[in-house]
């Protein structure tokens, strides 16, 4: 799925310009409407104002073919009329044809609490969250574009997990947010809307969910050649010699690419590891790193959106 | 599977505590209105209930209401967002969205309009069988009409205020006779129930008149609405 926005307004979203390849993005912002719009037009709810969305060349507002790719999860969500939350559930499935049970997906998204309830007695987060239990059990989705999703009842770690399933497939998943901590648990390529204006610079997209918070000590026959190799490497890896004979901490983007470098260094300069350990820092010292990286990564946004502005 | 769809999709949102209630109003205020004029005077008692109680004021408000509840107080697109999200096509789910509200409509029409002539003209008027039989079609025929319009135009605004903006237009608009009343369609059924006509079209003009106005009114909204 390739989405394209060419200059895409529908109200407070002044414009969107960007052109997103699948992978992983997320789009943070102070201007909640312009998020939620930016979600709308995206996901076909509206067609933009003036300017163009295409996925795929098709404009998804138009083609019901192409809403048929896209799972989305609204800033104000709305289910199928029905007795029960299952019975809504089931009939949203029938209606996407797909094979999945309604029970199943609640169970999977740990929301059987909601099974039997009233539709009409969810309130907004619940209804929310239902849609995004919804959402993420689209299997055939080539575009998840996803409003808040962290804000639901369903747990971070599995609306993180399904993401990543759904990336690793060649999905293009974007998540919009108006917290600079969610953002970087959501990770993947920033964008920024400031003034109402949603603009990418090529190559200026580092990765958020990527803190330098995630420490892993390593007992090793070798600390010190380890430590070597690993400061060579192109994730930005940083070392630091234990007190102990042998132990080495590496800081690394995340625990999977850091443990996965530390392997394969040790494999290639044929060092024995004796033992591999996630190190979990002070809440206060990861708090700090997250928050920071995530500022700065908005504040060299706004820096690239003004600049792109004037 | 579209159409059907859509038709599920207004059932269920008919399904609610109000629908009976309000329809339940609307009829007893039919029904009062009847026996006043009754009480007025028995000659034209029925041709003032029915093109002023039941088809003039009732029946237009049912039909907004049903088509509010059908809609959940939102404009069309936004009511059909459920399953529209999923890849099904805006126009043959507006056909199928438009069905259950419209039968409660005609059959509010057309239950309304039986007793407002047994009420108005009783058992003993040799001209109630005919009378009858006439009213009851035009209750159909208006309650369809109604329904089909209100829904076009809930394609208008971001809460559907096209709805509003219909009724509103239709209660001073089609009052008149002129080219101004044309568009609404309380001018066209005042003219079938033997009221003035509209711009003098025949009884067969002014049904030709709101059945098409009403369904031009449905296919500019379905085509606003895109696909």
């Amino acid at each position: 799925m390739r989405a394209q926005l060419r200059a895409a307004a529908l109200g407070q979203l002044r414009s969107a310009d960007v052109d997103l390849m699948p992978g992983r993005y997320v789009v943070l912002a102070s201007e909640g409407e312009a998020l939620r719009n930016l979600v709308a037009v995206l996901a076909g709810r509206e067609p933009p104002r003036s300017g163009h969305v295409l996925l795929d060349g098709t404009a998804p507002a138009r083609h019901p073919e192409t809403r048929k790719k896209v799972a989305a999860l609204f800033a104000d969500e709305v289910l199928l009329p029905a007795k029960t939350v299952l019975g809504s559930v089931s009939r949203a499935l029938a209606a996407r044809g797909a094979a999945n049970t309604a029970s199943q997906l609640l169970a999977n998204a740990e929301l059987s609490q909601l099974t039997d309830i009233a539709v009409t007695a969810l309130g907004p987060r619940e209804t929310r969250s239902v849609a995004l239990a919804l959402a993420l059990a689209h299997d055939t989705a080539t575009l998840f574009a996803l409003h808040e999703p962290l804000t639901t009842l369903i747990p971070a770690a599995f609306v993180l997990g399904r993401l990543d399933e759904h990336t690793t497939r060649g999905a293009l998943a974007l998540t919009a947010t108006t917290s600079p901590a969610d953002a970087s648990l959501l990770g993947g390529q920033w964008l920024c809307v400031e003034f109402g204006r949603l603009r990418v610079m090529p190559g200026t997209t580092p990765r958020l969910g990527a803190g330098p918070w995630q420490q892993v000590l390593v007992e090793t026959n070798d600390a010190r050649a380890l430590s070597q190799a690993l400061q060579a490497s192109a994730h930005g890896l940083t070392t630091e010699l234990g007190a102990a004979k042998g132990s080495l901490k590496v800081l690394g983007p995340a625990l999977d690419i850091t443990v996965h470098e530390v392997i394969t260094l040790a494999r290639q300069h044929q060092i024995e590891l004796h033992r591999i350990e996630a190190s979990v820092p002070p809440v206060e010292a990861l708090m700090a790193a997250r928050a920071g990286f995530a500022r700065a990564a908005y504040e060299a946004a706004r820096v690239v959106t003004q600049g792109g502005v004037r | 599977m579209n159409v059907k769809a859509g038709i599920d999709l207004a059932r269920e949102r008919l399904r609610q505590r109000t629908i009976p209630i309000g329809l339940g109003l609307a009829f007893t205020f039919a029904l009062g209105v009847a026996l006043l004029e009754r009480a007025q005077g028995a000659e034209g008692a029925s041709d003032r209930a029915l093109s002023g109680g039941a088809f003039g004021i009732a029946l237009p408000l049912v039909a907004y209401f049903l088509v509010g509840r059908a809609c959940a107080g939102s404009s069309l697109r936004e009511a059909l967002l459920p399953l529209t999200r999923h890849g099904l096509d805006r126009r043959p789910l507006t056909l199928g969205f438009a069905l259950p509200p419209a039968l409660l409509a005609m059959g509010f029409g057309g239950v309304t309009s039986l007793l407002v002539v047994l009420i108005t003209r009783g058992f003993s008027d040799p001209r109630l069988l005919a009378d009858a039989t006439t009213s009851l079609w035009i209750g159909l025929v208006s309650g369809l009409a109604y329904v089909v319009a209100f829904t076009g135009a809930s394609a208008v605004g971001r809460r559907g205020q096209g709805r509003a903006w219909l009724l509103a237009a239709d209660f001073p608009l089609g009052a008149g006779s002129s080219f101004l009343a044309f568009p609404w369609p309380k001018g066209h059924v005042r003219s079938l129930l033997g009221g003035s006509s509209v711009m003098e079209l025949s009884q067969l003009g002014a049904l030709m008149a709101l059945v098409g106005t009403s369904f031009a009114f449905l296919a500019w909204g379905t085509l606003r609405n895109q696909r």
